[in-house]
C-alpha cells in the first residue's frame, strides 16, 4: 500500500486508533479521520476494528444523551421558538372562529369578485353587448335599441312606400296623416308638447307597404333653438344607432317608459322604445327641458 | 407554500380587475357634429334587394342622405360589382334639410349571396361626416 503518510511510522495518522489519540479529537476531527480512513483502505486491507474505534470515539463523544424523550424534547422547541415569536396555542376543535375576521374575510372575497364582475359587465356593454339593460346598449359613440356597427348581420323588411319629398311642409298637415297612421295601426299618439315660439320648419311621413310600418320624422325652429321629433315603427329588433359623444347616458323613467338621455358633441338627444316603437328627440336645448318634453308627452 | 401562492392569487386577481376596468377608458370617443341617428337595412324580396336607409342630422344640413351604395354579386371567392349608386343619383340625397329617408331597388336572383355596403352622410359648413355599414343577404 502507498499510503500518504503523515507522520513517521509506515502508516498514516488516520490509522491510529489509540484511545488516547481519539479521545483527543473532537466529533468532526473523528468523522474526517474516519473518512480518510475509509478511502485508503481497499477490500483486501480492510479492517472493521479501525471504524469501530471511530464510531465508538464518536458514541462517547455525543451530546445527545441515551434517555430522549420526545415530549421534553417537543416542550424545549416550543418554548425556545416562543422566546423568538409568540405563537398561539391550538385552538379547541370547539372554540368557534372569530366572526370578525370570518366576516371581514368573506367581504373582501365577494368585494373582490363584484369588481370583477362588475369590470367584465362595463367590458362587454362597452363592446355593444346590451348587459346592463334588456332593450338599450351603448358604447363610447354610439347608442342603439339593436344591433351596432360592429354587427354586420342581415337587417330587417323596410321599405319606403310614401316620401312626402324635402318640400317643407306645415306640422298640423304632417300630424294629421302621422295621427291618421297611428291610429290605423292602434298605436296611441303621443308627441312632445313643443314649447312655445318653436315653428316647424319640415316633417315627413313614410310607409312601408309590405311591412305597412311608419317613419315620421319633424324639425322645429325657435331662432337659432332647434327640436328634431323622429318615431320609427320597426318588427323585429332595431337597427338605428345614434351618435354620441362619451358622456354619461342618463336614464329617465317616467310614465312607466325608460327615456334614455345623452349627449353628442353639440346637442342632447332622448331616445325611447316602447314596443315595436323606437322614438328620439333631438335638440341643442338643456336637459331640463327636454325632461319637460318627455313630460309633456304623456299629459292627457 | 400556501401563503404565497394565496398571495400570487391575490395580486392575480387584482391585476385583472385593474385590466378590467382600465380597458373601457381606451375605447374611442368618436359622435359626430353633422350626424344625430341612421339606419341602414337591407330586405331581400322575390328579384329584388330592397335597400333602405334612413339619416338624421344635427339640426339643418346643407345636404344630407346616402352618399353611396354598392352592391357585389358572389362568384365563387371573389365578390364582383354589380350595382352601385352615388349621392347625386335620385332619391340618395336632398339639401337643406335634417333629414332623408328613402329605399332604393336593385335586381336580384334567387339563392346569389349579395354583398350590399351602403354610406350615409350628413354635410354642413362645418364638413361633412359619414357612417358605411356592410349588409350580405342572399336574394329570394
Amino acid at each position: 500500500m502507498d499510503f500518504n503518510l503523515s507522520n513517521s511510522s509506515d502508516h498514516p495518522a488516520c490509522f491510529d486508533i489509540s484511545s488516547a489519540k481519539l479521545d483527543s479529537m473532537t466529533v468532526s476531527e473523528l468523522a474526517d479521520a474516519m473518512e480518510e480512513a475509509i478511502d485508503l483502505m481497499t477490500e483486501e486491507d480492510y479492517d472493521p476494528a479501525i471504524i469501530d474505534a471511530y464510531l465508538d470515539a464518536m458514541d462517547r463523544k455525543s451530546l445527545i444523551s441515551g434517555d430522549l424523550d420526545t415530549q421534553t424534547s417537543y416542550d424545549d422547541f416550543i418554548e425556545k421558538i416562543q422566546s423568538v415569536v409568540s405563537i398561539e396555542t391550538p385552538r379547541s376543535q370547539h372554540q368557534a372562529p372569530k366572526p370578525f375576521c370570518y366576516m371581514l374575510r368573506t367581504g373582501l372575497v365577494a368585494a373582490l369578485i363584484t369588481a370583477c364582475l362588475f369590470g367584465s359587465l362595463v367590458i362587454v356593454q362597452a363592446s355593444g353587448i346590451d348587459v346592463f339593460g334588456a332593450i338599450a346598449n351603448w358604447t363610447e359613440s354610439v347608442f342603439g335599441f339593436g344591433s351596432l356597427p360592429s354587427d354586420e348581420t342581415p337587417n330587417n323588411p323596410s321599405v319606403i312606400a310614401h316620401d312626402m319629398g324635402s318640400d317643407t311642409q306645415t306640422i298640423p298637415e304632417g300630424l294629421q296623416e302621422f295621427q291618421l297612421a297611428l291610429t290605423e295601426r292602434n298605436i296611441p299618439m303621443q308627441v312632445p308638447k313643443i314649447p312655445e315660439g318653436f315653428e316647424t320648419i319640415e316633417s315627413e311621413l313614410h310607409i312601408d307597404p309590405a311591412t305597412n310600418d311608419i317613419d315620421f320624422y319633424a324639425r322645429y325652429m325657435r331662432d337659432s333653438n332647434y327640436i328634431v321629433f323622429i318615431l320609427n315603427q320597426f318588427g323585429g329588433s332595431s337597427s338605428r344607432v345614434y351618435e354620441k359623444d362619451g358622456l354619461e347616458v342618463e336614464v329617465y323613467e317616467y310614465a312607466g317608459v325608460t327615456h334614455y338621455i345623452f349627449n353628442n358633441v353639440t346637442n342632447i338627444t332622448v331616445a325611447w322604445c316602447t314596443d315595436a316603437l323606437e322614438c328620439s328627440i333631438a335638440t341643442d336645448l338643456d336637459s331640463a327641458t327636454v325632461k319637460e318634453l318627455i313630460r309633456s308627452m304623456y299629459e292627457e | 407554500m400556501i401563503v404565497k401562492r394565496k398571495r400570487f392569487i391575490s395580486l392575480f386577481m387584482a391585476a385583472v380587475c385593474m385590466f378590467l376596468f382600465a380597458v373601457p377608458a381606451f375605447a374611442t370617443t368618436r359622435a359626430s357634429i353633422q350626424i344625430n341617428q341612421y339606419d341602414m337595412k337591407v330586405t331581400p324580396v322575390a328579384g329584388t334587394l330592397n335597400i333602405y336607409f334612413s339619416v338624421v342630422g344635427n339640426n339643418g344640413m346643407d345636404k344630407i342622405g346616402c352618399e353611396s351604395i354598392y352592391v357585389y354579386e358572389k362568384s365563387g371567392s371573389r365578390w364582383v360589382l354589380t350595382d352601385s349608386w352615388d349621392e347625386d343619383d335620385d332619391g340618395m340625397s336632398r339639401t337643406d334639410s335634417a333629414f332623408k329617408t328613402n329605399t332604393i331597388y336593385c335586381d336580384s336572383e334567387a339563392g346569389v349571396e349579395y354583398k350590399v355596403v351602403v354610406t350615409i352622410f350628413a354635410e354642413n359648413s362645418a364638413g361633412r361626416d359619414s357612417r358605411t355599414r356592410t349588409i350580405y343577404v342572399t336574394g329570394r
